[in-house]
């Protein structure tokens, strides 16, 4: 994310005023936490599709070659 | 019957990158919000990035959270999510924004949480794009009418010179 503080371009509908502002300091907090957050969240759903894709290609393996399959690999591809 | 869309206000970053569009004292005389937009945010190692919307300044994910399914390519995938969809990232196509429609009804009922869709698809001419359905609720039970819309990048990063948001109103009669 950028080093500099960020602005807020704030449009006020009923007016039509338009503000230019920095962060303020309780926003620049909520930015951080909600950005560690995200990253968080980000690394756990790549993990996660890396984890089901290895899955399904493993059971695939295993049907073309006869062998069974585990439970996990089964419900990659059972309704 | 609703009556169509009426403009109310638009935010465009046309002087440079801005950390968040912000739509304030949103007027109360309509049924419906329809909310446009054109996005893209600063972050440099990725294609896309995550869409937060605000409302009236409440920042728990706890209390604005979606069910959501995307497709990426030949691929997709479903969740639970307190982002509100995807935009573009930086390392998306030069100069390609994000497009979005957040369509947001009963946005002044003070007695129940406010639902609303959000649809959002990443543009990019290379590998694979995003297509992003959500439906969403923000607010706990009760609360107050929607006033203030914030948009931002979940990741912190910017919002991108040119991006935009365009707010209709919908009247029911």
């Amino acid at each position: 994310m950028t080093t500099d503080t960020p602005m807020v371009l704030e449009k006020n509908c009923t007016t039509g005023e338009e503000i230019l502002r920095p962060f303020t300091a309780a926003e620049l907090a909520q930015l951080e936490v909600d950005a560690a957050a995200y990253a968080i969240k980000e690394a756990e759903q790549a993990a996660a599709a890396t984890a089901l894709a290895a899955l399904k290609a493993s059971a695939k393996a295993k049907l073309v070659a006869g062998t069974p399959l585990t439970e996990a690999e089964a419900a990659t591809i059972v309704l | 019957m609703a009556k169509g869309y009426e403009f109310i206000s638009s935010s465009i970053a046309s002087s440079g990158a801005v950390g968040s569009l912000s739509l304030t004292s949103i007027p109360s005389g309509y049924a419906s919000l329809l909310l446009i937009m054109s996005l893209r945010s600063a972050r440099t190692n990725s294609a896309d990035d995550g869409l937060k919307l605000t409302f009236n300044g409440e920042t728990a994910v706890t209390n604005n959270n979606s069910t959501f399914f995307y497709g990426y390519g030949n691929t997709y995938s479903q969740g639970y999510s307190g982002e509100s969809g995807y935009l573009n990232g930086d390392l998306a196509t030069a100069n390609i924004f994000s497009s979005h429609e957040i369509l947001i009804p009963n946005y002044t009922d003070a007695n129940t949480v406010k639902p609303y869709l959000a649809f959002s698809t990443t543009e990019n001419n290379a590998a694979g794009a995003l297509m992003d359905v959500r439906a969403m609720r923000w607010g706990t039970s009760g609360g107050a009418a929607i006033t203030r819309i914030d948009i931002a990048a979940a990741t912190g990063n910017n919002l991108k010179q040119y991006s935009s948001a365009y707010l209709y109103g919908i009247r029911q009669s």
